[in-house]
């Protein structure tokens, strides 16, 4: 049985809906819009010059995915430290991501995809009823001009060009799927949409506080003393999301291996890299 | 070669071997048969008495004509002396003429009784007959089903010894012939003594890892027969009353033939109870232990006070609890099983009431530890598959493991793993979670919720490319 | 093989360092917080004893000195050999000592601790031990929202709120309560520039108007010699304009002795309003109702 296109769309939708969060300090709505537009012409750029096909972007694309997932595995693990499991050594928690993230990318871009699948009905089961329960905390008043200006309008939007042109790097090439407007302009509306609900419930005072504002709209929500304390559910729909891109991230190191390295050297060469990986985030970036 | 001296001593002179020679005018007739597995009625009335009858017959070619005259449809001509051995122990009588020429009648007796009531896969509506041990039987209730003549079957003869009868049911039109074909490539290959049973095939057919059953195997003639329609293809064995059904997939186990039989509205909602308890049997008592031991800010403060309350006199950690009382259901549930019926109850009422009563009071597991394991054990029950059961069981177990370990984020990681395998699951090359992922709406109309009325009713595309199922 | 070794090497290095049994937490339910003499005194309220039966649990309070808030917790640790637990925190409570610079040091103190939720009740009073150890949490968090929700006399302040009018240098407020055998609610207190003071029960609802936190609240007129007009305002909604605010009120007449009509009755109305709203804003007020009810046409 094939993958259809709405796997690919969805992984690419989750991608890119973690890149935002993980980022959401060093965005803003005006650089998503401008943002999006920019990375529409990359990408029809890269698609017209058929980039994928040269080796030397493949090994470019290798460092860039490595460098972007030492970033992301440290702050996966901060994330994890800081919301799910307090006073647990952050070594450990990034040992047993990446051994995960190992585990399933290791089963090949079919099964990833179809883990996605699975997952994306809980996740958008969660998501639907956040925005339900978030309702009643939405003020409107907060919604200023204040929340679409920002100081650096020009880097922010750079920024999100850059995480979309890698996200379609991560799937679309992968899949032979062909990249549609549609799913960027889905996706962008969707984080817009997000990022007003965010400044709508905290305001932007408080947003710029809170490391994981994204979590702490969830801590306002309770139902009349009857469902509260939900935050650690959004949490978890929020690891799914980052453990996505982890593995397609990781997957696409694997896949690009190929083209230089023998199947049976690929091994310890991954075992490798992810000591590199982990011993880069928990060291590094500390 | 004389056949009946060759019989004698590869059996060793098996006293339920009978050996009975007929003079007729020039010819002998040596009559062989084993007398536990043939019926000495038909022996009598349609072999012995109709040659008693030949006795002033003037024929040289006593063979055709013997073919011609017993009045029964199952008599063959015999050329070698493997297929003579096969067809009496299948229970044919052999007859040997001049030690040349061999025919066969068959004359097998009747082992078994009729069809009996189902007994694992019960429903309350529907038929409540049920496949027996016999192989003629088991075809003729999906005949009766299914009256079409594109209903073919392929047999195999496996097992060294055994020389069980297999075959595979298909109905031609509606089945993908590249599946007949693989299965019967994968029959082929088998080698082994014996088959005694249709699950001895399971580990053949079945090449995924996953904990979780990729075949299913059935009871109910009613559930077969609607598995042919919609293109898979059964698998018979003789003296099995299981019929395997080819490919599963993980959506089957939560289908029930009588959510057939009822509105959809309620086969729907009883469908999500299934799914629900699934969900709640593999992870609540994890997610109990993640509560207690990791993430108690997750509760609220009420529940946190009567949680804490109650374990205040516990000597274990929620951990060990866990895991002893499941334990302690697992042997319960086992002796229910192994015991006689007659002394079930008692064993449950001691076993379930008097020791988890008597393990409160004195102190040694919580209530909600006791709530908790059985809503869990009673929740895994709901599927009917008793290999489905059992995958369950260690789902939970490294669910509960991860948990104790990890709180939540152990409960995220078991979650992966259970779902990567899951999706890497194959049931012969189609995908076990089809029409969940990779998506197919039209199915889905059809899985975890019934719709009532599609406009028009499709087969599943993976497994028939007769597409239109009704309108 | 590997794999398996490799996942039990990995349960073996972690060790779970979180695990911990729920009686090994010291749950904390409310914090009270004054400053003498340059020191924190900190009043703690933890969950001591459970009863079995009921889950009641019975709280202990405990006054401890010292010169941060993480000192002080950390010593308490150490006093009670258990988890300090703070994630069911329901109510912090400070008097009229916590200033700025206090207050910066309770909201850092929170922001950077991941395990507590900053959606609890804070409240100002003079008698912090009393209230801790006399009242319930339930009592004080109905007083409060009965009151906000039925009179608008009170505001319903959390962290959340704390912190956000901290960092907006916005006034703060605060329900102030006292305890004299009884638990009674006096009105708010207002913390800006740097010092506290006192609003009385009345003036709260005009202070709601101000930020659209108006619920229900009555409103009574005598128009005659014992004679009454008695509203009942359901609620108001205020759009801020930059120079303008508007008011939508929605009342509903519940007696009108005096058989004033509708004009009458919102004429009397709107001066009161318009009185007590021009006492703390600058702006100017339009303002609008809906009158449901009896009155004469």
């Amino acid at each position: 049985m094939k993958i259809k296109k709405i796997e690919n769309r969805l992984s690419f939708f989750f991608l890119t809906l973690a890149i935002t969060i993980l980022n959401i300090h060093n965005l803003s709505i005006l650089g998503i819009i401008i943002g999006s537009i920019l990375s529409i012409f990359f990408i029809f750029f890269m698609e017209k010059l058929n980039i994928y096909k040269y080796k030397v972007i493949k090994i470019f694309l290798m460092f860039l995915t490595f460098f972007f997932m030492t970033i992301y595995l440290n702050k996966i693990t901060y994330f994890i430290g800081d919301n799910i499991l307090r006073n647990y050594s952050l070594i450990s928690i990034s040992l047993t991501i990446i051994i995960f993230t190992y585990y399933l990318a290791n089963k090949g871009y079919h099964t990833i995809v179809k883990v996605i699948m699975l997952a994306s009905y809980f996740i958008i089961f969660i998501f639907l009823i956040g925005f339900l329960f978030l309702f009643p905390y939405l003020n409107l008043s907060n919604l200023n001009i204040n929340i679409f200006t920002s100081n650096n309008l020009f880097k922010e939007s750079f920024y999100y060009a850059i995480f979309i042109v890698y996200s379609y790097f991560l799937i679309y090439p992968l899949s032979n799927t062909k990249f549609q407007i549609r799913d960027l302009v889905i996706n962008s509306s969707y984080q817009i949409l997000s990022f007003l609900s965010i400044f709508s419930v905290l305001g932007l005072t408080l947003e710029s506080l809170y490391k994981y504002s994204y979590i702490v709209i969830f801590k306002k929500v309770s139902l009349i003393g009857f469902i509260e304390r939900i935050e650690i559910i959004f949490s978890l729909n929020y690891l799914f999301i980052f453990f996505f891109l982890l593995v397609l991230s990781f997957y696409q190191i694997k896949y690009n291996l190929q083209y230089f390295i023998k199947k049976d050297k690929n091994q310890s060469i991954i075992l490798i890299i992810i000591t590199i990986l982990i011993f880069c985030t928990n060291l590094l970036f500390t | 070669m004389n056949y009946v001296q060759k019989i004698k001593e590869e059996s060793e002179n098996a006293d339920d071997y009978i050996y009975k020679d007929i003079k007729l005018n020039d010819n002998i007739i040596n009559i062989i048969n084993i007398e536990t597995i043939t019926s000495s009625d038909d022996i009598n009335n349609f072999i012995l008495k109709k040659i008693s009858f030949l006795e002033n017959l003037q024929t040289n070619d006593l063979v055709n004509y013997l073919y011609n005259y017993l009045p029964t449809t199952s008599i063959n001509k015999i050329k070698d002396y493997d297929t003579l051995k096969d067809k009496l122990l299948n229970g044919y009588t052999i007859l040997i003429i001049n030690n040349k020429e061999i025919l066969a009648v068959e004359t097998r007796r009747n082992l078994t009784s009729g069809p009996r009531e189902t007994d694992y896969e019960k429903t309350i509506l529907g038929p409540k007959d049920a496949f027996i041990e016999h192989y003629n039987t088991n075809l003729g209730l999906i005949r009766r089903r299914i009256k079409n003549i594109n209903l073919h079957t392929k047999s195999f003869s496996l097992g060294k010894y055994t020389k069980t009868k297999v075959s595979l049911l298909y109905l031609n039109g509606i089945v993908k012939k590249e599946l007949v074909n693989k299965i019967s490539k994968k029959l082929q290959k088998i080698n082994i003594d014996g088959i005694i049973d249709s699950n001895y095939l399971k580990k053949y057919l079945n090449t995924s890892k996953s904990l979780f059953p990729t075949l299913k195997s059935t009871e109910r003639p009613d559930l077969a027969s609607e598995a042919l329609l919609e293109g898979k293809v059964l698998l018979l064995v003789d003296n099995s009353p299981e019929v395997l059904i080819l490919p599963t997939f993980f959506i089957d186990f939560f289908h029930t033939s009588d959510d057939y039989y009822q509105k959809s509205i309620n086969a729907s909602f009883i469908r999500l109870i299934r799914l629900i308890a699934f969900i709640i049997a593999i992870f609540l008592p994890a997610i109990y232990v993640a509560l207690t031991t990791h993430n108690p800010d997750s509760m609220p403060i009420n529940l946190l006070l009567s949680f804490q309350s109650q374990r205040i006199s516990v000597p274990f950690p929620a951990f060990v609890e866990a895991i002893l009382m499941i334990i302690a259901f697992e042997i319960l549930r086992e002796s229910d099983i192994r015991i006689p019926s007659t002394m079930g109850s008692a064993v449950s009422i001691l076993g379930g009431l008097v020791l988890g009563d008597a393990a409160v009071n004195a102190g040694i597991v919580s209530p909600i530890m006791i709530i908790v394991v059985a809503i869990s054990a009673i929740s895994g029950l709901l599927i009917q598959s008793i290999e489905a059961i059992n995958s369950i069981r260690w789902y939970r177990f490294l669910v509960i493991i991860l948990s104790s370990i990890f709180g939540y984020y152990g409960i995220f990681l078991g979650t992966i793993l259970i779902l990567t395998n899951l999706s890497d699951a194959k049931s012969l090359d189609k995908d076990y979670l089809y029409p969940f992922a990779p998506i197919n709406f039209q199915e889905q109309e059809d899985g975890f919720l019934k719709i009532s009325k599609p406009k028009v009713k499709l087969r599943n595309p993976i497994l028939s490319n007769n597409k239109v199922r009704g309108k | 093989m590997k794999k398996y070794l490799i996942l039990i090497l990995l349960f073996l290095v972690t060790g779970c360092s979180s695990y911990i049994e729920l009686n090994d937490l010291v749950i904390i339910n409310a914090i009270g917080l004054a400053k003498q003499n340059n020191n924190y005194h900190l009043y703690i309220s933890y969950v001591d004893e459970i009863n079995k039966d009921t889950i009641e649990p019975t709280t202990t309070v405990k006054e401890m000195e010292g010169n941060s808030l993480n000192q002080i917790i950390d010593d308490l640790s150490l006093i009670l050999s258990k988890k300090i637990y703070m994630s069911h925190l329901d109510l912090l409570v400070i008097n009229d000592s916590i200033k700025t610079k206090e207050l910066e040091n309770i909201i850092n103190y929170f922001l950077n601790n991941n395990e507590t939720r900053e959606d609890f009740l804070v409240i100002n009073t003079d008698n912090i031990k009393d209230i801790l150890e006399q009242t319930k949490f339930k009592e004080i968090n109905d007083l409060i929202e009965n009151n906000q929700r039925e009179t608008s006399k009170t505001i319903y302040t959390t962290m959340y709120d704390v912190i956000e009018n901290y960092y907006q240098k916005e006034n703060i407020y605060l329900p102030y309560l006292t305890y004299n055998n009884s638990l009674t609610l006096k009105g708010l207190k207002v913390f800006s520039k740097n010092k506290y003071s006192l609003i009385e029960e009345d003036e709260v609802i005009y202070i709601n108007y101000l930020l659209n936190k108006i619920n229900s609240y009555k409103y009574s007129y005598e128009c005659a010699d014992d004679k009454f007009l008695y509203l009942n305002i359901l609620g108001a909604n205020v759009n801020e304009l930059s120079k303008e605010l508007l008011i939508t009120n929605e009342i509903k007449v519940i007696t009108n002795d005096c058989k004033l009509k509708q004009k009458e009755i919102e004429q009397i109305f709107n001066k009161n309003l318009k009185d007590n709203l021009e006492k703390i804003t600058k702006k100017k007020l339009t303002i609008k109702n809906t009158i449901r009810g009896t009155y004469e046409n």
